[in-house]
């Protein structure tokens, strides 16, 4: 009996990007066609071979016909949006992949378009927030003082500090790779920013224990798209295909409290990372021991180092001890971020992950591991969360 | 008269939020219960998580808790995604999440009062207290106990 799998059926083909800005305020449309014309022509294709668009959630670039009409498109076989707030993006080409496999569409585009400036505005009618009125963000959180995703992030510090003795320097190691890693990439924000672990212990604090360096940039805008295709149109492509081996999504224990509200979990601390890493580890047939380097969404420090533990690179609770001692730097055991991440690079909501995950493959990045054969790639936690495992052949 | 509360008011669009807030002008803290299996719940919500049952009450939890979590927000934070409004005399801001050991061991989200942010320690005993911020909405705080 046929075996029933995506693994490496499909392969991403070609990645594009805006320059990401700190000064406002590019047009939204304009950022995402950019990016997708980009993505579609490092893949040696013309916009008229795309047949599939998936999206990522809280977009306000554009709906799926305003881009196929402003692309030049001929027609739509394939359109999906993921509505997994940050967790969104290794899951729109989970599900481009499935389209592609499937014989839905033969070439799909996935991108992210962000512009902070208007981010309100596209928040009102999106899937993903209709969940928080519902669940009482709006009741329960603010009200409280709870007025942003930096205070969950502090929440869930001290609780994974509580258990595991979890300390800020530890997080500290973790801001300083990836500070390093984007101090190497011309494209990144912070390109021209060091930051030292005496740095981070004097940074101001935003919620918390957590610093401004333990978070999220926040003032960018900018877009990222890839192209999704075949594992056999793949082999006549222009660049070296970055195979999808696994992808993989999950909600985690008590579904019902996610994102903001996952800290009113019994023990938040365990993300929804372990239940989509156990399907993504099944499918492709490899341990955390094969991964080369692990583009690990870094919305926040803490979150980086949950990930570590629930991707399964060392026991739960000990992601402090891990990240010591230059392990999670270039040159040691399992380099992260390498493009500088949220915190560094640009804050593309993991997309810009997903694009240095395929640079990784490829051997084009600006801090490339030698021989990187197997790239993990990661969505948000605490939300639902997605991931990728791509691999170079 | 009360001056003018300038801080986030619960607006009520949860389902059963209307409840908990009615139990929170009466000064009790209710926690949703199923009727279905026992457990308890925080948020309310229709469907119990566990077991699917629609069918649920209200438990008067008698408001001695833990902290289970917190976090202190020291000043306004300039974001390019713009936070909720907090009015700038408001801070620091001290926000707990209290684990209630006699309503199932839910955790709940508050603020601590009568307490220096520097004092609150994840595991020390509080105690519910009940704010009446304007004529129509009590807001739910705890103190150390």
């Amino acid at each position: 009996m046929a075996e029933n799998t995506l693994k490496e059926k499909c392969a991403i083909v070609g990645i594009g990007e805006t320059a990401y800005s700190a000064e406002p305020k590019r047009d939204r449309l304009e950022l995402a066609l950019e990016a997708i014309k980009k993505a579609v022509a490092d893949a040696g294709l013309t916009p008229q071979d795309i047949d599939g668009i998936v999206r990522y959630t809280i977009d306000g670039s554009a709906n799926d016909q305003i881009l196929v009409s402003n692309l030049g498109m001929k027609d739509l076989a394939f359109s999906a949006e993921i509505p997994f707030y940050g967790g969104s993006g290794c899951a729109t080409v989970g599900t481009a992949a499935a389209a592609v496999a499937a014989g839905l569409a033969n070439c799909v585009v996935c991108y992210r378009a962000f512009t902070p400036f208007d981010f309100f505005e596209f928040t009102k009618h999106n899937a993903s927030t209709i969940w928080s009125r519902d669940v009482g963000v709006a009741d329960y959180m603010r009200p409280s003082g709870w007025l942003s995703m930096m205070d969950t992030y502090g929440l869930l510090f001290e609780a994974h500090s509580a258990k595991y003795g979890t300390t800020t320097d530890q997080l500290g190691a973790i801001a300083v790779a990836i500070r390093n890693c984007a101090n190497r990439n011309p494209r990144a924000l912070l390109k021209d920013k060091p930051l030292t672990l005496e740095d981070h212990r004097k940074s101001r604090i935003v919620s918390g224990r957590l610093t401004v360096d333990d978070v999220t940039l926040s003032a960018c805008d900018g877009a990222c798209a890839v192209v999704v295709t075949s594992a056999e149109r793949a082999k006549n492509s222009k660049q070296r295909p970055a195979y999808i081996m696994a992808a993989a999504s999950g909600l985690g224990p008590q579904p019902s409290l996610m994102w903001e509200m996952r800290i009113f979990r019994s023990d938040p601390t365990e993300s929804p990372a372990k239940y989509a890493a156990q399907r993504l580890y099944k499918m492709a047939g490899i341990t955390p021991k094969d991964i080369d380097v692990a583009e690990i969404y870094d919305c926040a420090t803490v979150n980086v180092l949950t990930q570590i533990e629930d991707y399964g690179f060392c026991q739960k609770g000990e992601g402090g001890s891990f990240v010591e001692g230059g392990r999670v730097e270039l040159g040691g055991e399992l380099p992260i971020a390498t493009s500088g991440g949220m915190l560094a690079e640009a804050p593309i909501h993991g997309f810009n992950h997903i694009l240095e995950g395929v640079r990784q493959v490829r051997g084009t990045s600006t801090s490339q591991v030698k021989d990187a054969e197997f790239a993990l790639v990661t969505s948000s936690i605490p939300t639902p969360t997605s991931a990728l495992i791509l691999r170079r052949k | 008269m009360m001056t003018e509360y300038k801080k986030p008011l619960p607006r009520l669009y949860a389902r059963y939020a209307k409840e908990f807030y009615e139990g929170c002008k009466r000064h009790e803290l209710l926690i949703q219960k199923c009727k279905g299996c026992g457990k308890y719940r925080f948020p309310p919500q229709l469907g119990c998580p566990w077991c699917g049952s629609t069918e649920s009450e209200w438990a008067k939890a008698s408001g001695n808790g833990k902290v289970f979590s917190f976090t202190v927000i020291p000043h306004f934070e300039a974001r390019a995604v713009p936070m909720a409004s907090w009015p700038e005399d408001g801070y620091p801001i001290n926000v707990v999440i209290v684990e209630l050991p006699d309503a199932g061991g839910v955790h709940i989200a508050s603020s601590m009062i009568d307490c220096k942010p520097e004092d609150i320690k994840v595991g020390m005993s509080v105690k519910a207290v009940f704010e009446d911020i304007t004529e129509q909405m009590s807001l739910l705080k705890f103190r150390p106990a």
